[in-house]
Order: C-alpha cells, then structure tokens, then sequence
C-alpha cells in the first residue's frame, strides 16, 4: 500500500531524515515512533505529497507519487497534528468542501458524512464556523474529513492528541475497522501504550534515522513497547 | 508589568515591519534597500498631506491671525486632530483591544486587565501623535510664518498637544467596545465592520473634498462659528485661548478636559475587559439539522471557498477592493460632468470631444482598477492551511485560476458599469465606445494576472493577522505600485501618440497591445507552471 523507498529530506544542512525504507502492506496499522524533531512529521509529509524528497521515492499502491500526485492523493488521508482547516467555513461547508473535492456524489456523501458526524458526536456543532471550534473539535472534524472519501491509506500525525477519551477509542475502533476492510494506517505518536496494543507493525526513528522496523512482538522482544524504545535510544546515543 | 506588556507590544508593532520567514523557518532580515524605500513612502506621504494642510491652515491663519478670533485658528486645529484621530482608529482600537489573539493567554496570567487594556491603547496612541503631527505641525509653522506668535502660547500649545490625542483615543476606544459589544451577538460581523468602514471612509473622503469650501464658509462667517464652537465645544475654545493668548486657565481647563474622559473610558473597559474578550462569537449557536447536500464541481467548489474567505473578513474586502467604491462614484458622477462647458472653454470640436473625454475616462478607470488587490493577497492568506490544500488532489493551477476567476467576477462587472455610464454620459464614437469597455476589461485581466503571479513570487504565510498581508506586504506594495505605473504609462503613451502620431482610437488601441500580449503571457505561465509553483508554496 506504502512503499518508502531510500527517502532522504534535507532542510539546508541539517539532514531530517536520511535513507529510509518503509513497507506498509494492506491491512496494516504501523505506528512510527520517535523523539520530537525526529523526522516522523517529515515523513508523513513527505507521504502525503507535500513535501517533494530530495531523494528516494515513494510509491502508493505501486503508482509514483513523484509522477502521479493527483492518483496517489485521491487513494490517501492525510491529518496533520494541529490540522488548519478553514476558519471562515462552518463543518458542514467544509466536509461538502472536501466531498467536491474527492468528488463524492451527493447522495453518499450525505450518508457518509451524517453518519460519522453522529459517531463523532459532532453533528449539531457543524452549522458553525470551524473558528468557533476547541482543538478537539477541530481534530474530530478533520478524522471525519479524512475517512469521508473512504482513503485506502490514512496517513496521521499525532491523531490522539486533543482528543477525549471516548473519541480516542472511537478511532482506535474505526482504525481498526479499516484495516479489517484492507485498507492501511500509517500513524506516528509519543503515546507507546497506545502503539503497543494498537499497531501491527512499528517503526522507531531517531535523529532522521530508521532504527528498527517490524512486527510489534518484535520491535519490542520480552520488554514493554516504552522500554524496547528508551534501550534503543540509548544505544543509539 | 505595564513597562513590559509596553516592551512586548512595541515589540511586536515593529516586528511587523521586520523580514519574513522561509520554508526552513529562517527569518530573512529586510534589506536596507526596502527600508529606505519604505521610509521614503512614509516622507512622501507625510509632506503631500502636511502641504495640503499648510495650504488651508494659510487660508485660516491670514483671516483669524491678530483678530479678536484669533484662537478660532486653533481651535480649528484641535478639531480637525480629534476627527482625523477618531475616524483612522476606531477599527484599529476594536482589534487591537479586544480581539488580539495573544488576549487569553495574557489574562491567564498574573496581570491586572487594565494594565493589558493600556498597554494596548499606548500603541494606538502613538498612531494618535502621528495624525497629530502631520497636522499640528503645518498648523504652528504657518502660525509662525504670520508673526502671531505669543511665547507663552507656544509653551502652552506644545504641552497641550501631548494630551490632545486622548479624547480621541478615549472616543474610539469606548466606540470601538460598543462595536465589540454588538458584533459579538452577531454572526457574520464582517458585514458590519464592512459598511462602518465605508461610511468612515466616505465620511473621511467628503471631508477632504470639501475641505475648501469649509475653509472658505468659515473664513465668511467667523463671528458665529467661533460663538458655536465656544458654546458647544467648549475644551476645543480652551485649547485655542491657550494657544493663541497663553490663557495659563484655559490651558489647565483644556488638559482636564481630555484626562478625564480618558481615565473614565479607562475604567469603563477595565471592569468589562474579560468578559468582553472571553465572549462566545457570534451570538446563539446555530445547529445543525441534517439535511441535503448538493454537489458541485471542483471549480465551483474552490470559487465558493474563495468567496466564503473574502466574505469572511472585512478587512481583506475593503483593502483588496475599496477602489470599486472609486469606479462606482466615477459611473454616478460622469453623468453630472459638464462636458459641453469644457468643450466650450477648450474650443473644442465635436470630433475631438468625442475621442477626448472617452479617453480620459479611460485613463481614470485602468488607473483606479490598478488599486484591487483580491488575487495579490490571496496567495498569502492561505496561510498555515496551504498545506491541507497541497495534500488534497487538487491541481495547483485550479487552486490559482480559482483565485483569479474571484478577481475577476467582483472586478469586471463594476468596471463595466462604469465604463457603459461613461460610454453614455460622455461624447463618444461607437469606436471609443467599444475601446472604453475593452480596454478596461483588457487592463483588469492583466491585474487579476499580475496580481496572482507576484503573490506567488512574494508568498508569506507566517501572519498572524489578516492586516499584515492585505495592507502592508511586499506582493500587494508591488502590485500596486507595478499596476498604477502601468496604467499612468500606458495613458502617458497613448497622449503622446495622439497628439503626435495617429488618431485618437489608433493610438488607444496600439497601447493596448502590450496589455493584451502580457494578459496572453501571464495566462499561459500559470496554465504551464500553476501546478509546479503551488506545490513547492509553504
């Protein structure tokens, strides 16, 4: 589904992320995991087509985001940390917005968008402008936005933060949900018991480097997720 | 606490004017070349209105100077400095105090609200003595200039002007909080601020065209307006006796007169400070009842964004488009032009009358058209949310084209109005006719085009208030300036060949060509470049 292939940024002199190779197949959550400044948000950019690698490539389910942007961005989602949505649109102008903009036709657009409002418990707040609304919100109204089009990869940056408890784990249910269908979530966090009992497969990197990838059991052997993570970071330094 | 919330707002005052961020997050200083260059637009500014002001201060000063009315003269001044002071700040005073972003984040800590409320309202003050300046100082200089001048006057006029601005201040700020008051119980106040402005501005404007005949009228009729201005405005008659007699009572009368309604509004905003700023927007919260949805096509759907941003903020509609209101007036006002008169004074014939005015109404429509900005902000007020557009699939080039079309659907349809009144009021060959439309409609595009592309080679997005990029960034400065060159050029050329070379219509005709080629030129560099530009934004 995600196919990171020796991707290298550099920000002027400072490398943000050098070499790294990434395999995320249908079906799969795989969390990405690292210390702020690490190179995740880079990354998950980078997969989302906003920001060009200086080398490498990156394939979604097998097309060239480098050649084909306007396909690879049509099959993916993609939710920054602190999203910016419009603040002069109400939540349901924006959620049309983006409907038109995947060119969802009415009718299921409707249904879609109704429904996950409800799930959200986000409906009655949609008549209002997005810059009346709390982080949470904000961040409720963006997950909606992203599973909208029905995006066979979703791509998030921190998608926990802001979020109340009973949202949270209505996202680790939906995650799930469309892993299950055959779709992929590549996500990064700081919450390790989140990634721990949530992602099939985990990726650890630090200072731009990948330091270890796989299967959750084995990123993190007989040790807790958080102590496999501080061993790791330890060794490294 | 309030030296350092001072510290903090000069801070950020002057940080306005400082460099911009790159993409790495570098900040890029602002080369000495560009400050110079900003400084001397200031000057400009300030000499071309200190000159205007010297002229009709020369008028009143050689009627009142050695009469008995002689402090009419500056209580005229004082007059004058309060509405220029009132009129320029009240939108100023209502964001600054009451809808600063850094507002919440002040209260939560240990500081007095007053204190935040002052801190603010210095700023605006300094904005205050600047108008006062621009004012005062022709006003004394010519004072001088007539060899009125009592010593203890001057003395008294100098530590007056130090006070002067805070009854205005006072005045706008306590406006400004009933503003505030209202739009928060509204929920679209952009509309509102919107037509306040305009009334302002239209006030403001009729003021400064009418300027003269006011002089003239109060020139004639002294006794009883200096009577008036003693009774009703009494603090303004204390101000000029001070100055004009060095009345040490009036002085101290005068100084009482603008602390005391400054201390009262001080303390009126104080007390409600929080409650003001803390208040839910937009009054009782709509809610949502599910109901159908209607699909449109992605070029619909992105013009309807652009729409909904610029109905959104009042200050991105009259900045981007307040030269609109200009070509209306010229559609209203060329009807009541007294063409005939001219011709008659000029000895005209009809054949040139008739390839004269058209052209002249053309020179002033492409010239006052060179002042709308929507697309030369319209990059930069993405802002921080480029980025969600970048990751949707959506071409680049539709985002841009979208931004133009806004343009060009508010734009073209005001010019056309305008240039069909001139078409009818004024003399016209049915080929000056067609040209007065389309040249017009041509220059428009090229601005819409222009616009956009210079935006797209300036792009800011790390503002934190509208303001900053419709008023004062570099895209809308060279825009306008690059657009009102062209058009004063273009005009220029199209005379000099006129008179020397070809027919009139010939020679409107052959300057729009450069137009039409840049139009084509533009055109096709967004259509070719649109998607690349956009993605590498940000």
């Amino acid at each position: 589904m995600l196919k990171i292939e020796h991707y290298t940024k550099r920000f002027g002199d400072k490398v943000a992320v050098h070499d790294l190779n990434l395999h995320i197949a249908p079906g799969e959550i795989y969390g990405f995991i690292g210390h702020n400044g690490a190179g995740k948000t880079t990354t998950l950019k980078a997969c989302a087509g906003i920001l060009a690698p200086d080398e490498g490539e990156i394939y979604i389910n097998g097309i060239s985001l480098r050649q084909d942007p306007m396909t690879c961005k049509k099959m993916i989602a993609y939710l920054p940390d602190n999203p910016e949505l419009y603040p002069y649109l109400t939540g349901i102008k924006y959620l049309n917005f983006i409907a038109d903009v995947f060119g969802i036709p009415a009718d299921t657009r409707e249904a879609s968008i109704h429904d996950l409002a409800a799930r959200f418990e986000l409906t009655s707040a949609l008549a209002q402008p997005i810059s009346t609304y709390s982080h949470g919100m904000k961040q409720r109204l963006a997950l909606i936005s992203a599973w909208i089009h029905a995006p066979k990869l979703i791509m998030m940056d921190e998608p926990f933060v802001g979020l109340d408890p009973t949202a949270a784990h209505l996202v680790k249910e939906m995650m799930r949900e469309h892993c299950d269908k055959g779709g992929a979530i590549f996500f990064s966090t700081h919450v390790l018991d989140v990634a721990e009992k949530l992602c099939d497969k985990i990726a650890i990197i630090r200072a731009g480097e990948l330091l270890r990838a796989g299967k959750t059991e084995d990123v993190k052997g007989d040790e807790s997720l958080e102590d496999a993570f501080l061993d790791l970071v330890e060794k490294a330094d | 606490m309030l030296k350092t919330l001072l510290k903090l707002n000069f801070y950020a005052f002057f940080a306005s004017f400082g460099g911009k961020r790159d993409k790495n997050g570098t900040v890029k200083k602002r080369s000495s070349a560009s400050i110079t260059l900003y400084c001397l637009l200031l000057v400009f500014c300030a000499v071309t209105f200190m000159s205007l002001f010297a002229g009709m201060f020369f008028t009143l000063g050689s009627a009142f100077a050695g009469s008995e009315y002689s402090w009419l003269y500056f209580s005229l001044m004082a007059i004058m400095v309060f509405l220029i002071d009132f009129i320029m700040t009240i939108f100023t005073a209502k964001s600054q105090l009451f809808e600063a972003k850094d507002n919440e984040t002040l209260l939560a800590l240990p500081i007095r609200p007053r204190d935040i409320l002052i801190s603010r309202m210095m700023l605006i003050l300094l904005t205050d003595y600047l108008f006062e300046i621009i004012i005062a100082l022709p006003a004394i200089c010519v004072w001088f200039f007539l060899g009125s001048v009592s010593p203890l006057g001057v003395v008294c006029f100098l530590v007056m002007l130090v006070f002067m601005p805070l009854l205005a201040l006072s005045c706008a700020c306590f406006v400004a909080w009933l503003l505030s008051l209202v739009s928060s119980r509204m929920k679209n106040s952009a509309y509102l601020n919107t037509v306040l402005s305009l009334v302002l501005f239209a006030l403001y404007m009729l003021f400064v065209m009418r300027m003269e005949n006011y002089v003239q009228a109060i020139v004639a009729n002294g006794a009883p307006i200096a009577s008036a201005v003693k009774k009703y405005f009494y603090p303004f008659y204390c101000f000029g006796d001070a100055a004009a007699n060095g009345n040490l009572l009036s002085c101290l009368l005068y100084i009482l007169c603008m602390i005391l309604p400054f201390a009262l509004v001080c303390f009126i905003l104080a007390r409600s400070f929080i409650s003001l700023v803390t208040r839910q927007r937009g009054g009782k919260q709509a809610v949502y009842r599910e109901k159908k949805l209607k699909a449109k096509s992605l070029s619909a759907t992105l013009l309807a964004r652009e729409f909904a941003h610029l109905g959104s903020s009042s200050v991105y509609m009259l900045n981007a488009g307040i030269s609109l209101m200009f070509l209306l007036a010229i559609a209203v006002a060329v009807f009541f032009i007294p063409v005939n008169q001219f011709a008659g004074l000029l000895e005209m014939s009809s054949d040139t009358m008739a390839n004269l005015f058209p052209s002249i109404a053309i020179g002033a429509i492409i010239f006052l058209s060179s002042m709308t900005m929507f697309t030369a902000s319209s990059v930069s007020l993405e802002g921080q949310s480029i980025t969600l557009m970048q990751s949707l699939p959506v071409s680049g080039r539709k985002v841009l084209l979208a931004k133009l079309y806004m343009h060009l659907l508010i734009v073209l349809p005001v010019t056309l109005i305008a240039s069909v009144c001139c078409a009818i009021a004024l003399p016209c060959t049915p080929l000056m006719g067609v040209l007065l439309i389309a040249v017009p409609a041509l220059f428009n595009i090229f601005m819409a085009l222009f616009g956009l592309c210079i935006n797209l080679a300036m792009p800011r997005f790390d503002w934190t208030n509208e303001a900053v990029i419709v008023k004062q960034s570099g895209a809308v400065t060279v825009t306008m300036l690059g657009g009102m060159l062209a058009a004063i050029l273009l005009t220029v050329i199209a005379v000099i060949l006129s008179v020397f070379l070809l027919p009139v219509p010939a020679a409107v005709a052959l300057v729009t060509l450069p137009v039409l080629a840049a139009d084509i030129a533009l055109w096709c560099y967004l259509n070719r470049n649109g998607d690349r530009v956009f993605a590498e934004l940000g």
